[in-house]
């Protein structure tokens, strides 16, 4: 970068050298001697540069304010070269400006869009970055790493127990599960009725990993069942009720999950008999806040998610979504 | 030798069905018995004082850490930590040179893991463990306090919430649990509810009562510098002189 600038300040300027110098024999060195001093002065201005737009782009105050700010800065820079130019071949400052400033011109703009093509280059391999990582990491999340392990642990554990058939049931159960998971796609809207089967899917494998701990029930309306909803909007509000309920307790649990319609929302209740929601559980987890975050850009303000405990003891949570006009009675 | 006995510590049955078997086939080992949860894992420690604790990490209520945390890692038999997916644990276990298995094990990963626990039971080695447990415990990630005890009516499991707890009484090796006119007793020692109760709402006021601080109402001092503590309900539990300031401390932040 500092090269380009410096070359076309060479070339710009060594057809004034020679007309100023009067037929002398002009040398390489010579014409060195007279250069390297303003590439010299504008190959430091290269980092002053550089900070002035990266302080213009992180406060984001929009495009006057930059260019006012890239004029104050050009003015004082191509003074303080056409001083150093007056200083170094001991010119008059007048004499300076004549044979300097239009070069000086110049470097400042040749700098000034190297340095921002550099930078927003390098802005935008960052934020590439940054998005892979977050994908990466909802990727992960996705996963859901604990889960797949403990259900490889429970194969394992089925193998050395000589339960053949049932091992080999586990594996096409943590299968179909990561198939889901691959699968997912978050535009992408199933019926009701698929997405409790695929909560379902998830049942199973808990169902094995918690022996006789677990029962579940259904029951959704039939208006219910044929609601669209977002992929995967429900396992993750199970998978809690399964962990936080079931899991916390030594007995059985039972899980239930009933739906229905008003002439408006679809109403998607988890109801488990564990002990509740803790109150030192961490604000719902980072599976819900997910799912939170899906139904806000669904949905916008219309869909809601709640976790409370049961009168009777338990934990409740309720999902409520607005319905969309096609299914309207 | 005497077999080692080991206690199994995992929420899920089948986990921990298969360990027991696994331990049942070393001779040189005895399963004590296995644990669903990590209030009846500081139970049966505080009870049998096992001589190995295979111990889950992730846990509902009480985890691995907070097991740790309430025995104590001075008193914490040797543990071989079994995790599935804690990247925090893993470092954790690395740097304090701590052994642990990673779900699903090999029987070869579980022997020398045995082995290496076996080692360390005969040699002796239990202060080190203390201090490497200590540097653990403090490295975890602000605990989380107790919400629920789980408590037996006969045959049935009710749970406490610990806000509902006005005081406890040690008994024992147990404690007693008084909420409202009801009280129950659960067999965790009082200095382990201590541990893992949130030091803000709970405070131990002498030897053998925890009270929680909701629920006091006044202090009555005497001249030997010990007092009674009033609970809200008309109560009263000694306190001792020497609890005294720990209680004037979280008097002075609490009003």
């Amino acid at each position: 970068m500092a090269l380009i600038a410096a070359m076309a300040t060479t070339r710009h300027h060594y057809q004034m050298v020679d007309s100023s110098l009067h037929g002398d024999f002009l040398t390489w060195r010579h014409a060195m001697s007279q250069e390297v001093p303003h590439w010299l002065f504008w190959a430091l201005a290269i980092p002053f540069v550089y900070l002035l737009v990266d302080q213009l782009a992180r406060r984001r105050r929009g495009w006057v304010p930059a260019v006012l700010a890239h004029v104050a800065f050009a003015t004082a820079t191509i003074a303080l070269a056409t001083a150093f130019h007056a200083v170094w071949f001991s010119k008059s400052f007048g004499d300076a400006v004549m044979g300097s400033a239009s070069a000086s011109l110049f470097s400042y703009g040749a700098i000034l869009g190297a340095v921002l093509a550099y930078y927003y280059a390098q802005r935008s391999v960052e934020r590439d970055v940054e998005l892979a990582g977050a994908k990466l990491r909802a990727l992960r999340a996705q996963l859901r790493p604990h889960f797949m392990f403990n259900a490889l642990n429970s194969v394992a554990m089925l193998v050395r127990g000589g339960r053949g058939p049932e091992a080999v049931e586990m594996i096409a159960r943590v299968s179909n599960l990561l198939r889901d998971s691959l699968d997912d796609d978050d535009r992408a809207e199933v019926s009701l009725e698929e997405e409790v089967s695929l909560a379902r899917r998830y049942l199973a494998i808990e169902e094995v990993r918690f022996a006789d701990r677990l029962e579940v029930r259904v029951e959704l309306t039939a208006e219910a069942r044929a609601v669209r909803v977002p992929r995967l909007i429900l396992q993750p509000v199970v998978e809690n009720a399964v962990r936080h309920g079931i899991g916390a307790r030594a007995a059985a649990g039972h899980l239930e999950i009933t739906a229905r319609t008003t002439p408006d929302e679809l109403i998607v209740v988890v109801r488990d008999d564990g002990p509740g929601p803790s109150p030192t559980q961490r604000p719902n987890g980072v599976g819900l806040k997910n799912t939170r975050e899906r139904l806000r850009t669904a949905y916008g303000a219309g869909a809601r998610l709640t976790l409370e405990h049961a009168p009777e003891g338990g934990g409740v949570a309720t999902l409520v979504l607005p319905l969309r006009l096609e299914h309207r009675s | 030798m005497n077999p080692l006995r080991v206690l199994v510590v995992d929420d899920e049955p089948l986990a921990r069905t298969g360990l027991r078997e696994l331990i049942r086939r070393d001779p040189e080992l005895e399963c004590l018995g296995d644990c669903g949860g990590g209030q009846a894992a500081i139970e049966a420690i505080e009870r049998h004082k096992p001589d190995l604790v295979l111990l889950d990490v992730q846990m509902p209520e009480i985890d691995g850490f907070g097991v740790i945390r309430a025995i104590g890692p001075e008193r914490m038999p040797p543990v071989i930590f079994v995790t599935a997916y804690e990247e925090f644990a893993l470092d954790a276990f690395r740097v304090h040179a701590l052994d642990y298995l990673v779900k699903p094990f090999s029987d070869a990963a579980l022997a020398a893991a045995l082995d290496r626990a076996k080692r360390f039971v005969r040699d002796g080695q239990l202060q080190q463990l203390a201090e490497r447990l200590t540097g653990l415990v403090h490295q975890a990630p602000n605990p989380q306090h107790l919400s629920r005890i789980t408590v037996r009516l006969g045959q049935r499991q009710q749970i406490v919430r610990v806000t509902d707890i006005d005081w406890i009484e040690a008994a024992d090796y147990c404690a007693k649990l008084h909420v409202g006119a009801t009280v129950h007793v659960v067999r965790v020692s009082l200095g382990a509810l201590e541990r893992l109760l949130d030091p803000t709402s709970f405070v131990r006021v002498h030897r053998s009562a925890i009270i929680n601080v909701d629920r006091l109402k006044e202090i009555e001092s005497d001249s030997s510098g010990d007092g009674t503590i009033v609970l809200a309900d008309g109560t009263k539990v000694r306190l001792a002189r020497s609890r005294r300031a720990a209680v004037d401390r979280l008097l002075g932040r609490a009003f």
